[in-house]
Order: C-alpha cells, then structure tokens, then sequence
C-alpha cells in the first residue's frame, strides 16, 4: 500500500517514502471502511441475486427511493442557494446562530429530526392540523413525509457547500456587473449562480447521497408501509430481519447506484488533479 | 514519542478500553430480550439480584438486558452476540436462531393482542381496520408482534388497510398514544404500560387457538454463565417472580 512508482501517475508531488506510522494508521482508516464492505460482498446470494432485485417490494422501495431522493435534493438546492446567499453575503442579526441551526441536522441523530418533525408538522401540531382539517393533508406516513424528512437532514450539506463557494467569490465581479446596470436579482442568476457551479453540483450530490441513504428521519416521521412510504434503507431493516440474503441484495444494490453516481460525477465531484492545476470543473468523464 | 505515536497509544488505548467491558465478570448475566420484556425483565432482574437463589457467585450479581425487536436479537445471536438466555416474544424466534440452546425452553409469560387507540379519541376495533380514512397501524410481520397481527387479521377475515408497518411494538405504541396513528395492533402490556393509551379487545373469533403469545427463554449453549443462567430461569417460576409478571400485565402459561 505505498503510494509511491504507479506508472499512471504524473503529478508532480516531492517522491519521498511516506514515515511507516503514517502508512499504518493510514492502511488501518482505510480498512474501517473496506472490511465491512468485503463482509457484505463475503455474504451476498450471487446465484438468487437478480431475483431477489425483482421482487416487487425491493422494486416499490428502489422506485421511492429514487423520488424522494431526487426531490429532496432538488428541494435542498431550490431553497438552500438563496439561503446559502442570504448566510454569506448579507449581515442581519442572529445571522451566526441562525448557520449554527441550519447545520444541526448534519450532527443531529436522524431519529431525532423525525421526532421533531412530528412534533412539528404530526396531526396534533399546530401546522398538522391546520393543514388536515383546511386541505385533508397529513405529512406523516405518506411520500410528501418521506421527501420533508429526507430534505431536512440534506438541506444542510448543500447550504454548508454553497455558502463556503459564495463566501470565497470575489466580489468585485459581482460589484461590475451591478455597475453595468444588473438588477440584484440578475447579479445573483447571472455572476454568482454560474461562478459557484462546481460547489453547486458537489452539494446537490451530497444533499442527493444523504437523501438516499436516509433511514432514522423517515422512519419516525414517515412510518414504513411497502409500496408508499419504504425506501431501500427501510426495507434493508425490515428485510434483515425477515430475509438476510434480500437484505444483503439490496444493500449491495444502494452500493452499486451510490458507487455509480459518485463515478458519473467524480470530475465535478472530487477534485481528483487538484494539485496538477487543472480546471476542476473540466470535461466530465 | 512523537506525536503520531501518541495518536496510535490513544487509539490502542481506546480500543482496549472498548473490549474489556464489566460484561466480563464471573457474575453478569447477559439477556437478550424482546421489546415488549423489557420493563418486566428488568423489574424481574432487580428481585434476581436482591436473591439470586442457589446460584454459587462470590459477588455482586448483574443481569445486563439488551432489549430490541425478536428477529433482530436473533440474527445478532446468530452473528456470534454472545449471550447467557434469549427471551423472544414468539417460540418461531427461538426455532429460526442458528445457535444452539440448552434443553427445552421456559414458558414463563404470555400477552394478547389488543387495538390500541389514544384515550379520547374514539375507539377502533379491528374490524374497522380496513377505514381507509383512519391512521392504521401495525408491527412489521418480521417481528412478532407483525406476525401475530398478521395471523389476527387472517382469523378475523380482514384485509387491512395499514399506514405503517413499524419495526418494533413500542415505536408503533408511541406512535398511537402521540396521536399520530388512530389505532395500532399493540400488545395488551404496552397499553397498560402507557397512561395515554386505551385498547379494545380483539374479537372472541382471534382466541388462543390463532393467537398464542407466549414468551419463551431459552439459555444458549455457548453461555458465558451457565449456572446463573439455570438459575434465572428457576427463578422465573417462583412465586415472587409470578407476581412481578402479573403486576405487569402479562398473563401465566
């Protein structure tokens, strides 16, 4: 494991042997990551694998899965850009404690964050009432309560990525365009939108993983029924009890799509020449 | 020592501290108990230490209990959790485990089903299951209290019309009793157990005959204890042991 005499590589980093503490802990950190994978792999049906994938329940929880997941990033970034924004380039009161708050579901156990949401927006809440005796509404136990949980532990991974890249622009580009004669609004859509894209598309991916993965949140908010509200981490849960080598299937099934969008993204996503000086935000694949 | 070695000795240290827990005293017996046992267990844990009958220990007794969903204790059993007795809420549980136990198991309480709903709020039978306009609920059928539900709406002739399947009987009673869910098939322990829950009884068509929820303890092959073990589950079927179970709300097979 010495980083050192890949033919592939051409950075141009000092070639000294790394200190063997370095190389030891550094091999221990990866093996807390690599071992549990290969105890998944060890374990996985590969004969009944894509059978057990076609079953209508790991199918109604993919389905979800990907829906809520996307909407739930989607709903991130829509709302979280403009409060990114509001965080990094304008000064009111409370504004510190205000960024504390919004980063807490990133710290917050996710089980935590369902409580709350229930506590927030269940049938007994204000807000839950108002919006089932006015519209017939109830949040827990239905997609839309899937979507709201996955976008509140998500919102914070992109507000956090966006505010940085916002906070690290230079403002005197922003200042010439509001001197040719921008509109605030179009400063915002035209400058600063298209100069932050990399950190954008890097906070929707983690928004987007985070929603994925999502398992605490939504099971207290949102319930787990087959078929409306079960995504993939529920139905891994539920299925571990009742049917490891499904359960096994579909976790190996989370890993391929994640592995799969970190791939497609990976030049946007991981700034994989960082020290070669090439433009980050360069040609995709 | 240079600071990344001090980083490693921390690390080591940790990780020392972490595996050698009090657990591995000659005198902690480890439980293994499904959610519904857990406040009986422990209440009957407490009058075990007090007199731990003819156990031989030099000192002090503890009863460790870890309590979760049956089908989940067993596959961390089966995955090598090492434990001293096994208390599932179904005997299905104790033929699923992969590990071996030691001769037959103990009957030692029973439960019923019941429909519970928040006091209130008006009550639900399980006939009124199928109201697609209420807030229903149930365990998951991987856990016992899923899979008797399941056989309960078999008896009764119902196709129900869930909201939830929850993975555990307290999270669905919570979910009850906060007014989240108008009813949820819970066991008749857990609506006693919560001041805001009231239940209406399954019809006299789901008897013991479908429905017999008894809980079984079993003391595992590999236990680290097993004479404390034996002697736990003696102590089950004292007297003093029985009016615990039954100051609880659970039933005597």
């Amino acid at each position: 494991m010495t980083a050192n005499g890949a033919p592939h590589r051409t950075r141009r980093r000092p070639a000294t042997r790394p200190p063997a503490s370095i190389v030891v802990l550094g091999a221990l950190g990866a093996a807390i990551v690599v071992i549990p994978l290969l105890g998944l792999l060890s374990r996985t049906p590969w004969g009944s694998l894509l059978d057990r994938l076609r079953d209508d329940t790991v199918l109604d929880a993919l389905r979800i899965s990907l829906i809520t997941s996307v909407a739930a990033a989607a709903l991130a970034t829509v709302f979280g850009v403009p409060l990114a924004w509001l965080l990094a380039r304008t000064r009111f009161p409370g504004r510190r404690l205000l960024r504390a708050i919004v980063t807490l579901p990133m710290v917050l156990p996710p089980v935590v964050g369902g409580a709350a949401l229930l506590f927030a927006l269940g049938r007994r809440s204000p807000i839950g009432r108002f919006l089932d005796e006015e519209f017939g509404i109830v949040l827990p136990f239905s997609i839309t309560g899937v979507i709201i949980a996955n976008t509140f532990v998500a919102l914070p991974f992109l507000v956090v990525t966006v505010e940085g890249a916002i906070a690290a622009l230079d403002g005197r580009h922003e200042s010439a365009a509001a001197t040719l004669g921008a509109s605030r609004l179009t400063v915002f859509r035209r400058v600063v939108i298209p100069m932050i894209r990399p950190s954008l598309v890097a906070g929707g991916v983690l928004a987007w993983a985070r929603a994925f993965g999502e398992f605490g949140a939504t099971i207290t908010f949102a319930g787990n029924l087959p078929g409306r509200t079960q995504t993939l981490p529920l139905a891994v849960f539920t299925e571990l009890d009742a049917d490891r080598d499904t359960a096994i299937a579909i976790s190996l099934l989370m890993v391929a799509v994640s592995i799969a969008v970190l791939v497609a993204l990976r030049e946007r996503w991981w700034p994989t020449d960082m020290d070669s000086g090439a433009p980050r935000d360069g040609v995709a694949q | 020592m240079n600071r990344v070695g001090v980083a490693a000795a921390t690390v080591a240290l940790t990780l020392a501290m972490g595996c050698s827990s009090p657990d591995d005293s000659a005198s902690t017996l480890r439980v293994f108990a499904a959610t519904s046992l857990g406040d009986l267990l422990s209440d009957l844990a407490t009058a075990f230490q007090a007199d731990p009958g003819g156990a031989v220990v030099d000192d002090e007794v503890n009863v460790d209990i870890n309590v979760a969903g049956s089908s989940t204790l067993r596959l961390q059993l089966n995955e090598g959790a090492s434990a001293d007795l096994f208390a599932p809420a179904s005997t299905e549980q104790l033929q699923l485990l992969d590990v071996g136990t030691v001769g037959e198991p103990t009957r030692f309480a029973t439960n019923r089903l019941v429909s519970a709903h928040r006091i209130g709020g008006p009550p639900i039978g399980i006939e009124q299951f199928t109201d697609t306009n209420l807030l229903l609920g149930a365990c998951a059928p991987s856990v016992p209290c899923g899979a008797y539900a399941a056989a309960a709406f078999k008896a009764a002739g119902i196709e129900p019309a869930l909201d939830t399947e929850e993975p555990d009987v307290r999270s669905l009673a919570s979910k009850v009793a906060e007014g989240e869910l108008d009813a949820g098939l819970v066991y008749a322990t857990d609506v006693l157990a919560d001041s805001r829950l009231a239940a209406v009884e399954l019809p006299s068509s789901v008897d013991v005959s479908v429905l017999d929820v008894t809980y079984p303890v079993a003391q595992l092959t590999d236990a680290a204890h097993p004479e404390l073990a034996a002697a736990f589950i003696e102590f089950l079927t004292t007297a003093d042991a029985r009016s615990i179970i039954i100051a609880h709300g659970f039933g005597l097979p």
